[in-house]
């Protein structure tokens, strides 16, 4: 089960995540994610607290978020990732692409930077 | 389909319908021409891409705005406004096929049923339905009901198509019932569960208004399974504008449930101008009507179904077909090295592969890589990438600069989602040495020749392909003695799953690679039983791959006398041997 909640703050919008992003469940962040590009909200947090598991056609989804609203100068920035979403991070070395932080305030402050 | 409504400016109340594409500009040749000035001669356009629209600015000087909003580019939703200098246009999108049905209400006055048919009871062998009739009267009736629901089930219970079947069960309710002039089939969504409508059909080609109709009726039609007939149920938007007055006035309308297996399919709909235009006897035909049709439709429906899974397993072997046609069918055979692969594909196509690349002067490029989603189009995109690797595998020497070339070849790809984690080396056989570069992929591992040896290649880490184009990669070197094996994996093999889902990891590999004989084909045996061992029947959810070479050790090794081996490789030849053979 995913649990997607999404809050806007200003430019910012910050998407919540819950339970599993695997290939079941990328398809509902992927709508979520072209609402937000159709509506020009380049400026992307994910809250991973409470992301518990994250697979590849996951990441996937998340890449290409990132990959969108960079074209339009925007970011996608991570907070809170921990347990296996972050070993998964890790050993694609995608704590390279993305900005990680440890939580959502630091994340959005790192947008005013 | 689609249309625009110019509700402001030159030609006010013109409405153009949406083709594929559509220009709106003050040029003659747009097919939306707007006469002002103001406008750019090519201003906007409008696309349809898989039923949607999107419009376009196409760098005007005032600007396109929607719902008052300035856009360049935006998918509309019916009912959006759009404004191109000082005309406003509204976008309708038609759903069905010849214009819209439009559920509305709760209506302030909601229209009164009249008469209800429960649509579980068999009006065609209950006589007990045939209210106010007895007799001989009430076997007539239920004779000419037989007769009527037994044609219409004839015509269609053989048509599989569901959009031909739905048209033809409206002829044949227009056929059977001749008062009626306007009729619609609505089906539920499977996944929203809204009612959306699927065909529509009027008995005059003029008459072209939008239907509306009471969302409570349809939902009671559905909720309760049963059949409506009521008064005044319909709207229309013209006889509200009074355009029409001669037809002002009360409409009578029948709705039933399309049943079948016990599950609510869709409703049928017909309506009519007169408060008495359908009957008691009307209604419980049209119930029977519906039941054949919901049949026919749960039928066409298994058989689409089918149908989609057959051509996914066509998909499916084909892709197979080309997938096993990249991968290579030989592995090197050189005199002092071990080369041997295994590939364990999670579905009959998997998105891992590994190469072999025969390259000048005694080298070999070596692969594993794993292509981010699952299936047929991970796989075909897979088998692109060989075809690239290859070719650049012999134009570029060092692996870090293949691997910058292989991210800009994954990001000119734009798929979004794609990514590419891959892992590439080049073993020169006359050195004895391996050069690498690793894209996002798990770290090369060495087991030495003495036991417990087992060296991490973690240098040359980069991003995957196909994330940014920055990327960027180096090589690191690392000089082979008698006796290494290098093991090259995907993260199938550490992240297969024990039936008490714990995963294999990296302990256990290093366990597996750390204890036993060195010789490349032990280490893959032993990889491939410990990971048996552990995942037992758990299913398989990741494709696992897994490639070992290792340069032969003179004291657990058959080969010949280390002079005459270096002799041999100073003129390596590289012989290759089917993989099957002994």
């Amino acid at each position: 089960m995913l649990e997607i909640n999404r809050a806007d703050e200003d430019s910012i919008t910050i998407l919540t995540l819950r339970g599993h992003l695997d290939a079941l469940n990328a398809p509902t962040l992927k709508r979520e994610m072209e609402e937000l590009v159709s509506q020009k909200r380049t400026q992307v947090v994910f809250d991973m607290s409470l992301l518990e598991l994250i697979d590849s056609s996951g990441v996937g989804a998340i890449v290409s978020l990132f990959k969108q609203v960079r074209t339009s100068h925007g970011d996608v920035k991570i907070a809170s990732l921990h347990g296996q979403p972050r070993e998964i991070f890790k050993l694609l070395r995608l704590d390279r692409a993305f900005d990680l932080s440890d939580n959502v305030r630091v994340a959005v402050s790192r947008f005013h930077s | 389909m689609g249309r625009l409504r110019e509700t402001h400016g030159p030609n006010a109340g013109a409405i153009y319908e949406l083709k594929d594409v559509c220009v709106l500009g003050r040029a003659l040749d747009c097919q939306v021409h707007i006469r002002d000035l103001t406008v750019s001669r090519r201003h906007a356009r409008i696309c349809q891409r898989d039923k949607r629209f999107v419009i376009e600015d196409l760098g005007s000087g005032n600007g396109t705005f929607v719902n008052s909003k300035p856009v360049t580019r935006c998918e509309l939703c019916d009912g959006d406004t759009i404004r191109v200098a000082s005309a406003i246009f509204a976008f309708e999108e038609i759903v069905g096929n010849s214009s819209s049905v439009t559920m509305v209400g709760p209506l302030k006055s909601e229209p009164q049923i009249v008469k209800v048919v429960d649509a579980s009871q068999s009006i065609l062998t209950d006589t007990q339905a045939l209210t106010g009739s007895s007799g001989a009267k009430a076997h007539q009736i239920l004779a000419s009901r037989l007769r009527m629901v037994y044609a219409v089930s004839a015509a269609i219970s053989n048509i599989l198509d569901l959009d031909e079947l739905l048209d033809k069960v409206l002829e044949h309710l227009f056929e059977t019932f001749p008062r009626a002039e306007r009729g619609f089939i609505m089906l539920l969504d499977d996944e929203t569960k809204e009612l959306i409508p699927k065909a529509v059909k009027r008995r005059n080609e003029g008459d072209i208004a939008d239907l509306e109709v009471s969302r409570t009726i349809l939902q009671e039609v559905i909720d309760k399974r049963h059949s409506v007939l009521s008064h005044n149920a319909m709207e229309d938007k013209r006889f509200r504008s009074g355009s029409s007055v001669a037809n002002f006035g009360i409409r009578a309308m029948m709705c039933a449930p399309l049943v079948w297996r016990g599950q609510p399919l869709g409703i049928a709909y017909l309506d009519t101008a007169g408060i008495a235009a359908f009957s008691q006897d009307d209604l419980e035909l049209l119930t029977g009507i519906a039941g054949q049709s919901a049949a026919a439709l749960g039928n066409a429906r298994l058989h689409e179904e089918l149908m989609k899974r057959q051509r996914l397993e066509q998909d499916l072997r084909l892709a197979e077909k080309i997938q096993q046609s990249f991968l290579p069918r030989r592995i090197p055979q050189i005199d002092g090295f071990t080369f041997c692969a295994r590939y364990d594909p999670a579905y009959q196509v998997g998105g891992d592969f590994y190469d072999f690349i025969n390259l000048p002067e005694g080298r070999i490029g070596v692969v594993v890589a794993d292509v981010s989603g699952k299936g047929v189009a991970a796989a075909l995109y897979m088998a692109r990438l060989t075809r690239d690797l290859r070719y650049l595998a012999l134009a570029e020497e060092d692996p870090a600069r293949v691997l910058q070339w292989m991210n800009r070849a994954v990001l000119e790809n734009n798929q979004d989602d794609l990514f590419v984690t891959l892992l590439y080396l080049v073993l020169d056989t006359q050195q004895r040495r391996i050069t690498y570069a690793n894209a996002g992929h798990m770290p090369l591992m060495v087991r030495r020749h003495s036991e417990q040896d087992v060296v991490q290649l973690d240098g040359a880490a980069g991003l995957p392909l196909g994330i940014v184009t920055e990327s960027d990669y180096t090589t690191e070197v690392f000089e082979l003695v008698p006796g290494d094996s290098v093991l090259l994996y995907t993260d199938g093999l550490v992240e297969a799953m024990s039936p008490t889902r714990v995963m294999f990891g990296m302990n256990r590999l290093h366990q597996a690679l750390a204890y036993g004989a060195s010789h490349a084909h032990d280490i893959l045996s032993r990889l491939v039983r410990a990971c048996q061992e552990h995942v037992l029947d758990a299913p398989q959810f990741d494709d696992t791959t897994l490639v070992c070479f290792g340069l032969d050790h003179p004291d657990t090794d058959a080969i010949s006398p280390v002079s005459t081996q270096r002799t041999r490789t100073r003129r390596v030849r590289i012989l290759w041997k089917d993989e099957d053979e002994p």
